[in-house]
């Protein structure tokens, strides 16, 4: 199938500052996609590009096969935009009618949209109100309801929870994933352990060049390491002990104020036989643990991987500096 | 096209409703009115004291000659069509461009700088969005005209006692004159809200021609006043015909030099505004 989004050698630069510099990115459809990285990697000069509100410096982008310009993509990409405020004074049911209107929907359609488009995000009784006498959560869940407003192809969300509380926030992530059905969404957030709940892929953008774009499972190793934190640092002795397991290909452990186990287990072999091998080390060296779970934590994998970046960035020019080769998730067909 | 239109439609409405709340609009609304008060409240009473007292007559036109630049052919109007009617059209052509340049400087300028466009550029074409935006700031020029057309009426009919078909008529030219008169600087002032993206700028920019402009002819005229046709020039140029609607005896040029006017701004506003970013 055709990428939704695909960039080649995409640059942008605002003065002196790059803020993307050599993206070659191919956005399979259909699939949630988060896009993380620093303040300042270019998540959101990336998703101005691609909603054509900002035009590439160098390079090309083509979105559902047109250029971002295109009349064609009218009401087939909508957006969440960052900081963006709806009108105010204008009660939000007349403004999602104003869009869905201009998407191409008859008077009654578009209210029948406006009430279902508010009625996903359980803000119907406030429909009549304006944005300004919402509270900072309500406005930013009616900003996320306008961009599933008519019958968009590609969603683009950035920083869809940023403010919100837990609760809401797992509403908004259910939300997420319910409309992700049939259609591509890509979430620019920070917040990684949603993320990694949600989205499917994972692109890292770090100052400007995208360094990373694989499926979740595969970029925190979940089939492939188990992480284990403890009370206390952990012994030479049980260190060893865990190591010389057959199952076990690798042990490194944490610093004294982060006490915990990084193991790293044969992925052939069955998972439930590996954590009873590990725990029963444990048991025989009475050690007391916290917490155990598969695979580094998203968070984790994205300071990891950004944090080498910026050594090898440091270190001199590196192949990085020319464009990269484009890159697609590799096995991005079953969510994790 | 029927998409097209369409959309042109669904903006030019949905902003002539918003309109009225935008601060800039309704509080330009308010003093236009508010002068408009005031004018028409004195130039009732000066007409009654006129009528009585003719002698006095060419005393006051002699100050209004001096004050307002007009010329002694000019003068005639006055006789013709009656003093409050002549100076509601002086009044008119001489500052509801400055209350129009006000009222429709923030025709996408806001919005560019506080980023509601990007709700509407992935759903809407923005040639649709721009020109929408401007049927609407030229629907509220046209009202704001109207207005004071209807007002200015009803005043000459309080005066006279009866409504004429002349007095119909002028009140009509009148307004139509003004609106062609304000129409370059609306699109003038759409134009600079797409490149700049300011209301201050947008403002600043179609104030300073509209005060300007006719500043710097009368010092060209002045310098060059031995130069044939020198005076002539002033009708190519926005907003300075003044003179020749006045004395009646314009002509096709002061109709088509301010549509070239507006038809070459909203052409370029609309070239700036489907290639600018929106950062």
């Amino acid at each position: 199938m055709n990428p939704v989004v695909e960039t080649k050698d995409l640059g942008k630069a605002f003065g002196a500052t790059v803020a993307l510099k050599g993206v070659n990115l191919e956005i399979p459809p259909h699939q949630v996609i988060g896009l993380v990285g620093p303040n300042g990697a270019g998540k959101t000069t990336l998703f101005s590009i691609i909603s054509g509100f900002l035009k590439p410096g160098v390079g090309t982008v083509r979105v559902l096969g047109h250029s971002p310009l295109s009349p064609e993509l009218q009401g087939r990409v909508s957006i969440l935009p960052q900081d963006a405020p709806l009108r105010r004074g204008v009660s939000i049911i007349k403004q999602f009618e104003f869009f869905a209107k201009l998407q191409g929907l008859s008077t009654k359609e578009a209210s029948e949209e406006a009430e279902k488009a508010l009625g996903e995000v359980d803000l119907l009784e406030k429909a009549g109100e304006g944005p300004d006498s919402l509270s900072h959560g309500m406005r930013k869940r009616a900003s996320l309801a306008q961009s599933f407003i008519g019958n968009p192809e590609l969603i683009l969300l950035d920083e869809p929870t940023a403010g919100l509380d837990p609760v809401t926030t797992q509403k908004v992530r259910e939300l997420v994933l319910r409309k992700a059905e049939g259609r591509t969404i890509i979430i620019s957030s920070h917040n990684l352990a949603e993320l990694q709940e949600a989205c499917d892929s994972v692109a890292i953008l770090n100052l400007g060049k995208l360094v990373d774009f694989r499926p979740v499972s595969e970029i925190v190793g979940r089939s492939k390491t188990m992480i284990v934190r403890l009370e206390s640092p952990p012994g030479e002795q049980l260190t060893k002990a865990v190591s010389e397991l057959p199952e076990v290909v690798s042990v490194k452990t944490g610093d004294q104020g982060n006490p915990r186990m990084i193991i790293t287990v044969d992925g052939s072999i069955d998972d439930s036989e590996v954590d009873l091998a590990i725990l029963g080390v444990f048991k025989e060296q009475k050690a007391r643990y916290r917490e155990i779970r598969r695979g580094e934590s998203l968070e984790e994998k994205v300071v990891q991987i950004t944090n080498e970046d910026r050594i090898d960035e440091n270190s001199g020019p590196t192949p990085t500096d020319t464009p990269t080769p484009t890159q697609t998730p590799p096995d991005s067909s079953s969510k994790q | 096209m029927d998409k097209s239109f369409s959309q042109i439609k669904t903006v030019f409405l949905n902003e002539l409703a918003f309109t009225p709340r935008k601060i800039a609009v309704s509080v330009t609304f308010v003093f236009f009115c508010l002068l408009w008060g005031f004018a028409f409240k004195g130039l009732i009473e000066l007409d009654e004291y006129l009528k009585e007292a003719n002698s006095e007559e060419g005393l006051f036109l002699g100050f209004l000659t001096w004050i307002l630049g007009l010329e002694p052919r000019e003068l005639e109007q006055f006789e013709k069509t009656g003093v409050f009617l002549v100076s509601f059209g002086i009044l008119s052509l001489l500052t509801t461009h400055y209350f129009v340049i006000i009222m429709t400087s923030d025709q996408t300028a806001s919005e560019i700088g506080n980023r509601y466009f990007r709700y509407l550029v992935t759903r809407c074409g923005r040639t649709e969005i721009f020109m929408g935006r401007l049927l609407s700031a030229l629907t509220i020029s046209l009202a704001a005209i109207a207005l004071t057309g209807i007002a200015a009426f009803g005043a000459d009919c309080y005066l006279n006692g009866t409504a004429s078909f002349d007095s119909v008529l002028f009140v009509i030219k009148t307004c139509f004159w003004v609106f062609l008169f304000c129409l370059p600087f609306v699109c003038l002032c759409s134009m600079i809200s797409a490149w700049s993206g300011s209301v201050a700028t947008s403002m600043l920019c179609s104030m300073s021609l509209a005060f300007l402009l006719p500043k710097v002819f009368n010092i060209i005229e002045l310098k060059w006043k031995k130069v044939e046709g020198i005076k002539d020039i002033r009708e190519y140029f926005p907003g300075n015909f003044t003179h020749s609607v006045l004395l009646e005896n314009a002509n096709a040029s002061n109709v088509i030099v301010p549509l070239v006017y507006a038809a070459v701004f909203v052409w370029i506003g609309c070239s700036i505004f489907r290639r600018r970013e929106f950062p």
